[in-house]
């Protein structure tokens, strides 16, 4: 006998659940498991290689491209992956972030790229599945990475989760007034149902994160590398140490503020540089199912048309810039959006290179067709439309009949 | 304006006998210069090359190349790995044991040992075609100097046919006052090295922008060295699209 009502659809014995089964790959081969992914190709060099497919194999912060199924990740901002055509920066790639003026929105760019990886390294605390790496910076600054966002609904539902742990006598009776309902109406089935639904494929993959706030946890040495940028043969000898002590772990390499007098103190010849950015695409490519990188560096300092900025794009696989807007721009933005704030914004983005088709032929240059904003909760990039000014004036002439 | 869709789709034609690269010819070695720009990688292009030169095919023309002649391939790059490359002609559906790759990307410290006795193994089936992508890296990644590093690439040139593909943006063009200026250095080894070829092939994006139904443009023309067999010099307008298919109409 049955207890399933009339009209109910029949459905199959559910073998999801949540935060159990990895990421499930559209079009991936029958028989291979979730999460697994199986380079294509016949590799030189294999041995760093097939150690580092550990690190894909059921990492929750991993999805396919959607472009090319090349196993990606989230660089922290979703319209940022949105941006990179592929929904993540694909692993073994790089970004460079170009920035023009004396703001510093790169920066925080870097620091929603490692507090990603943080946060999903603390997924399962009994599985570490990502280690940061930041070159030229310290643990200090690494404490400043912003905290995973939470909405009122997620405080308030904390806080009511935390008096139901509390043992009472009233949360007791409660808990088996539940369990009557629910077996009778068939209330925690329906529940779990709809829950699978909108749960979406990959859970994990990127968080919201609050600017204003830090993680709670500061990140350690066994999460975060740091390491000093005072010799950059050095440095880069110490990144791919660090790359080959994480054989399991997907390893994000953040350099902020590159070339910044701040914090490159010693002065540095262009060979010198290049060499060192060459050296990190080696490291990208000899681990290309482990690494992903992250650069930032100032325009100002370095223009485009300096020969050693041409050189660096060269080398790397996505390359955006982040122009803010010139005053009188910005001006002209809060006259027009005075009475709707949102939607001013801070500057124009520029595409320069995207990962993967720039390097296949695509010309993906975009220039003034994207603006950003950097806010609290979220970087939005959005298409830039020129804000028109309403020129009409608010005469009091009044019709009288 | 005309858009990409009211062109007819054309053929990649290199010489006078509707040629793509050149047959082995045992008198003259040919130095070909391919340029582009930061955002026309010509990945596909160097495909098209190398897959001319494996089988006589090219995936980008539509017409059936009749006079077909292989050689052997040697490829190094100083800017991408293998995978990438590899990636390509796994499509072109063919034996690529006439495909030599060498890993300058790697190492690069002894360049021209590592390619001369590639060269020097395949030389024994047939003269070589061989590929060197950004060889310009070597002045910032080694000691060499323009002169030396040219000396080197006309010593490999004497062995075999030469395609070197180099980077012409506008912010490593420019020359300074500063002999060891990185802009000063490129342009100098760009401009020598124009002098010593006999065909380039520049890739650019459009002039007027970005533009949805053409990538860019792909201009041929001669080099200053004279060539035995005559260059067709002409404007093609290029489209690539994701799935990787390219058409070429003519400007």
């Amino acid at each position: 006998m049955s207890f399933r009502k009339r009209g109910e659809i029949v459905s199959g014995p559910t073998s999801r659940s949540v935060g159990v089964s990895g990421p499930v790959i559209p079009r991936a081969a029958p028989g291979r498991g979730a999460g697994q992914y199986v380079s294509r190709t016949a590799l030189p060099g294999g041995m760093p290689k097939k150690n580092s497919e550990n690190a894909l194999a059921n990492h929750v912060g991993v999805k396919p491209s959607i472009l090319t199924s090349q196993p990606c990740i989230s660089t922290g901002s979703s319209d940022i992956d949105t941006l990179l055509g592929h929904q993540g920066l694909p692993i073994g790639s790089s970004i460079l972030i170009e920035e023009t003026g004396t703001t510093d929105f790169a920066s925080t760019l870097s620091k929603l790229f490692l507090a990603q990886g943080i946060v999903h390294n603390r997924i399962k605390s009994s599985q570490p599945n990502t280690h940061d790496v930041v070159v030229g910076l310290d643990q200090n600054w690494a404490k400043s990475l912003p905290g995973v966002y939470k909405g009122s609904k997620e405080r308030k539902k904390e806080k009511v989760q935390q008096n139901e742990s509390k043992v009472s006598v009233s949360n007791i009776v409660n808990q088996n007034n539940d369990l009557k309902i629910a077996w009778r109406y068939g209330l925690n089935q329906r529940k779990s149902e709809s829950d699978d639904d909108t749960i979406d494929q990959y859970p994990h993959y990127n968080n919201q994160f609050d600017i204003t706030s830090v993680l709670t946890v500061a990140p350690g040495p066994h999460e975060l590398t740091c390491i000093p940028n005072d010799n950059l043969t050095r440095a880069l000898k110490r990144i791919e140490e660090t790359v080959i002590k994480q054989p399991s772990k997907i390893v994000r390499v953040a350099v902020p503020l590159f070339l910044n007098p701040l914090v490159y103190q010693n002065e540095r010849s262009a060979p010198e540089i290049l060499r060192f950015v060459h050296g990190l695409k080696q490291i990208l490519k000899k681990y290309p199912n482990q690494v992903a990188l992250l650069m930032t560096i100032n325009l100002d300092l370095y223009p485009r048309n300096n020969p050693l900025i041409g050189y660096m794009e060269l080398l790397f696989d996505s390359v955006i810039e982040l122009r803010p807007f010139d005053p009188q721009l910005h001006d002209l933005m809060e006259r027009v959006y005075r009475n709707q704030p949102a939607k001013i914004k801070h500057g124009h983005l520029n595409v320069y290179k995207l990962p993967v088709l720039s390097e296949s032929g695509l010309m993906c240059v975009q220039e003034m067709e994207y603006s950003f904003k950097n806010g609290r909760r979220r970087f939005e990039i959005e298409k830039w439309s020129i804000p028109v000014e309403d020129e009409e004036k608010n005469d009091d002439k009044k019709l009288e009949f | 304006m005309t858009s990409s869709s009211d062109l007819q789709q054309q053929d990649l034609v290199v010489f006078e006998d509707r040629s793509i690269l050149p047959k082995s010819d045992p008198d003259h070695n040919y130095c070909t210069l391919v340029l582009y720009k930061a955002s026309t990688r010509p990945t596909w292009l160097n495909v098209a090359l190398v897959e001319n030169s494996l089988f006589g095919t090219c995936y980008v023309n539509k017409t059936p190349i009749s006079d077909r002649s292989t050689a052997p391939v040697v490829f190094a790059s100083l800017s991408v790995d293998e995978t990438t490359y590899r990636k390509q002609l796994a499509r072109l559906k063919g034996d690529l044991a006439g495909f030599k790759y060498v890993d300058l990307f790697n190492s690069y410290q002894d360049w021209y040992t590592k390619i001369s006795l590639e060269v020097d193994r395949q030389s024994k089936l047939d003269k070589p075609n061989v590929f060197i992508e950004n060889p310009e890296f070597l002045l910032f990644l080694t000691d060499i100097t323009v002169d030396k590093l040219l000396a080197q690439l006309r010593k490999l040139n004497t062995k075999c046919n030469l395609y070197l593909i180099s980077s012409s943006d506008e912010s490593l063009m420019e020359y300074s006052d500063s002999p060891d200026d990185l802009a000063t250095v490129h342009a100098t080894f760009l401009t020598k090295l124009a002098h010593r070829t006999s065909l380039i092939l520049s890739l650019r994006p459009l002039r007027t922008g970005r533009a949805e139904d053409v990538t860019g443009e792909l201009t041929i023309g001669r080099g200053l060295i004279g060539s035995p067999k005559k260059i067709v010099e002409r404007e093609y307008l290029y489209l690539i699209n994701k799935e990787g298919t390219v058409k070429l109409f003519y400007r």
